[in-house]
């Protein structure tokens, strides 16, 4: 069975880059616009990676991060940063907050593939 | 003297005018940058999504090709190449059925030629049966002649003698029965042995002929095949490039969103200097429509006046007007 990936991005055309790439891969897609839309989806579907944005509308990353972790059934879903920040601080806040990984935007396709396959269970 | 600056003017009431007239400008300029990452976004998405039909159809159509190739979806399909083998077991099925006939064909042959000596033999016989039907005649004319020799005394050996006679002439007519039936038979046997060596000459040359023919079309179908089967995988291989590079194009357009975080900084930049420098200046209201209408002039889109006239979501763009 395809596995899911819930992509959370303010930008629309992020969203659909991250998508195609991984759609192309055979994994399935939920989108979210920002953290409180990713919250609400979260728990409709079966989700097996999450990547997602830092700065964003309504709830950033690392607050939709550590929502996500407080929830006792997402204690260990990989969940990936990809954002334009790539400043040291920032990743430690990040890693703080639970994230699983982080890549700085633009992505490498390929490269993309691989992390997620990587942290998969 | 400049127009914007009035007589009785301090320099920096002078200052605090130029400022205010500009102010409006700040503000337009900060819309034309939203706009314009507006419009980046549009065109980057319409791109995104024509790249996942373009990927979607190339896919579909490699996809289609190997089906083809393949046996299609359903069990019950079945491939070219099981199509080839099925077709040349067939075919070599029906070569046999003919060499089968043409074996048939040649024991027919053997039993006629068979027949033939049988009929030859019996007209060796009915050669016999006319020397001894001869012989018989010639014994009653004897028997007849001593019957009268002997008179009344041996008038019962000229019944016999008679008797002799019919008898062979009986034998006589069968003799000529057989003959002109056997005659018949030799005939018959004679011209089915002919119409069955030219038939199986026909054949043989028939069947050399379609496995010559037969031989030669399976070459060339397996040959198409092959073809087909390389264009295929050459497909494959350019739908995998034209992934890599729709690969690759995603990387680049993301630039957009590079592009659109720099720009609303920009802009929030803009409002702050906008909102900070009002508050130093005074109502400068008819100057400044007069600087926006200026600005409006030195713009050379419709989009461009679109913003300072309140309503930037019109686009003009792909209107066609004929005059």
């Amino acid at each position: 069975m395809a596995k899911t990936a819930l992509i959370v991005d303010d930008s629309t055309t992020m969203r659909q880059m991250v998508a195609f790439t991984l759609r192309e891969a055979g994994y399935q897609v939920v989108e979210a616009e920002h953290g409180q839309d990713a919250l609400d989806k979260i728990t409709l579907s079966p989700i097996n990676v999450v990547i997602t944005d830092l700065n964003m509308p309504v709830m950033d990353g690392f607050t939709f991060i550590k929502s996500v972790r407080a929830m006792p059934s997402y204690k260990f879903l990989p969940i990936l940063m990809l954002t334009t920040e790539s400043q040291l601080s920032k990743k430690e806040q990040g890693k703080a907050a639970g994230a699983t990984g982080w890549i700085v935007k633009p992505f490498d396709p390929e490269k993309l593939l691989q992390v997620v396959a990587k942290v998969l269970p | 003297m400049d127009p914007l600056v009035h007589v009785d003017q301090s320099p920096k009431d002078e200052l605090k005018t130029h400022v205010a007239v500009t102010l409006p400008v700040l503000g337009v300029m900060g819309t034309q940058l939203k706009e314009t990452a507006k419009q980046i976004e549009s065109a980057v998405v319409e791109v995104c999504c024509k790249f996942q039909s373009m990927a979607d159809r190339a896919r579909a159509g490699v996809s289609s090709a190997a089906e083809l190739l393949a046996g299609g979806e359903n069990e019950s399909s079945a491939s070219v190449e099981s199509l080839i083998s099925e077709a040349s077991r067939t075919i070599e099925t029906l070569l046999r059925h003919t060499q089968d006939s043409v074996a048939v064909s040649n024991s027919a042959i053997e039993r006629i030629k068979r027949v033939q000596e049988a009929t030859d033999h019996i007209a060796k016989s009915l050669i016999q049966l006319d020397d001894i039907t001869i012989g018989n005649r010639l014994l009653a004319v004897n028997a007849r002649i001593q019957a009268v020799y002997a008179g009344d005394k041996a008038a019962g050996f000229g019944g016999v003698a008679n008797e002799i006679a019919v008898q062979a002439k009986r034998s006589a007519e069968i003799v000529e029965l057989i003959r002109a039936v056997s005659s018949e038979l030799r005939y018959i046997a004679n011209s089915a042995l002919t119409d069955l060596q030219s038939m199986v000459v026909e054949d043989q040359k028939a069947y050399l002929k379609s496995k010559t023919e037969v031989d030669r079309v399976l070459i060339d179908f397996r040959l198409m095949h092959n073809s087909t089967r390389e264009f295929i995988a050459r497909m494959q291989n350019e739908s995998e490039s034209v992934a890599k590079e729709i690969s690759g194009a995603v990387r680049s357009l993301q630039f957009q969103d590079r592009i659109s975080q720099r720009i609303a900084h920009v802009v929030e930049e803009l409002d702050r200097i906008k909102v900070d420098l009002g508050a130093h200046c005074g109502n400068t209201e008819l100057d400044e429509q007069r600087i926006l209408k200026q600005l409006s002039e030195s713009y050379t889109m419709q989009e461009e006046r679109n913003v300072i006239d309140g309503h930037p979501q019109e686009i003009s763009s792909g209107d066609v007007e004929l005059f």
